[in-house]
């Protein structure tokens, strides 16, 4: 009982996260495209293709983890998300990279700290909880669907 | 390999709403941008492309048909440009009302940080394409034009 909550905690937790993350983006999708190319890694090509598919991704998995669909694959692509954004934040924050999150917004939330690292630290271990409630067949087949 | 599918799909979906909002929203980020520059960068276009000194910028500066246009980030821009200079990013260009149509005869000069004519042309052969103007490449970019000490100013008002 207390795990389906937690569980069922997690999704909208993660679920609301993603639909606010996905709404700032989508604002303004070319500062969102500047926002990816300052981390100094993907070049301006490329950072545009990520700004064009990543905020509709985010909004199609977070509707999909509240509404409870599809939710082995969308904690699938939640996670890799995750791992990938912890990637990025902490490959910039030891290169000294003097520049904004970009997370939930373009006019984000400061630049990236520690504290930035601790908050999606803490969300990527939430997701993988998840993650694992799914696949470890602690949750009902129904939900899993 | 039921979940694959569903993550493919999941993508698929991500990309089509991506592609048609962003090819709506006024901000967005538009397909032909997307593509590499290859696929609308002609020979013919390239040959209109002319590449301009900083040197002869500077007597430009001083004429009233005459357009800089900054492609550098915002944070730049606002730190200092090349005085009378509008901050445009290449997504906004063809949009900009600010853009005037071709009977004012006005020139277009793009520069960047350094002057890499690889990123400007594509920028160039689109504006060549669409408002028909002569554009100019400024060779050796905003470092080279502050090497010479011309006139900067600053501001953020993009």
């Amino acid at each position: 009982m207390y795990k389906k909550l937690f569980f069922l905690f997690i999704r909208i937790v993660l679920g609301m996260l993603f639909i606010i993350a996905a709404y700032g983006k989508l604002l303004n999708p070319q500062d969102f495209a500047i926002n990816i190319e300052n981390y100094r890694v993907l070049g301006e090509w490329l950072s545009r293709w990520i700004a064009v598919i990543l905020p509709p991704l985010e909004l199609i998995v977070g509707i999909m983890l509240i509404a409870g669909v599809w939710l082995q694959a969308n904690f699938i692509i939640a996670l890799l998300l995750y791992l990938v954004f912890d990637i990025m934040i902490f490959q910039a924050y030891l290169r000294g990279l003097d520049i904004s999150c970009g997370c939930f917004s373009t006019a984000d939330s400061g630049p990236i700290d520690f504290q930035k690292i601790s908050e999606n630290i803490v969300l990527t271990a939430l997701t993988l909880i998840g993650f694992l409630f799914i696949f470890k067949g602690d949750i009902s087949k129904k939900e899993k669907a | 390999m039921k979940i694959l599918y569903k993550i493919v799909i999941i993508f698929l979906l991500s990309l089509l709403s991506g592609l048609i909002y962003n090819q709506f929203h006024p901000r967005g980020i538009k397909f032909h941008t997307l593509l590499p520059p290859q696929f609308y960068l002609n020979e013919a276009i390239e040959r209109q492309i002319k590449i301009l000194s900083v040197d002869s910028a500077f007597v430009l500066l001083t004429q009233d048909n005459v357009l800089f246009v900054d492609l550098r980030t915002p944070a730049d821009y606002a730190v200092d440009h090349i005085r009378g200079a509008k901050y445009m990013k290449e997504g906004n260009l063809l949009d900009d009302e600010e853009m005037p149509d071709d009977s004012s005869c006005l020139v277009v000069v793009l520069y960047d940080e350094e002057g890499n004519l690889e990123k400007l042309k594509p920028v160039a052969a689109r504006l060549i394409k669409e408002k028909k103007q002569p554009i100019y490449l400024l060779f050796g970019g905003y470092l080279e034009w502050l090497n010479k000490g011309y006139p900067v100013e600053t501001g953020s008002e993009f």
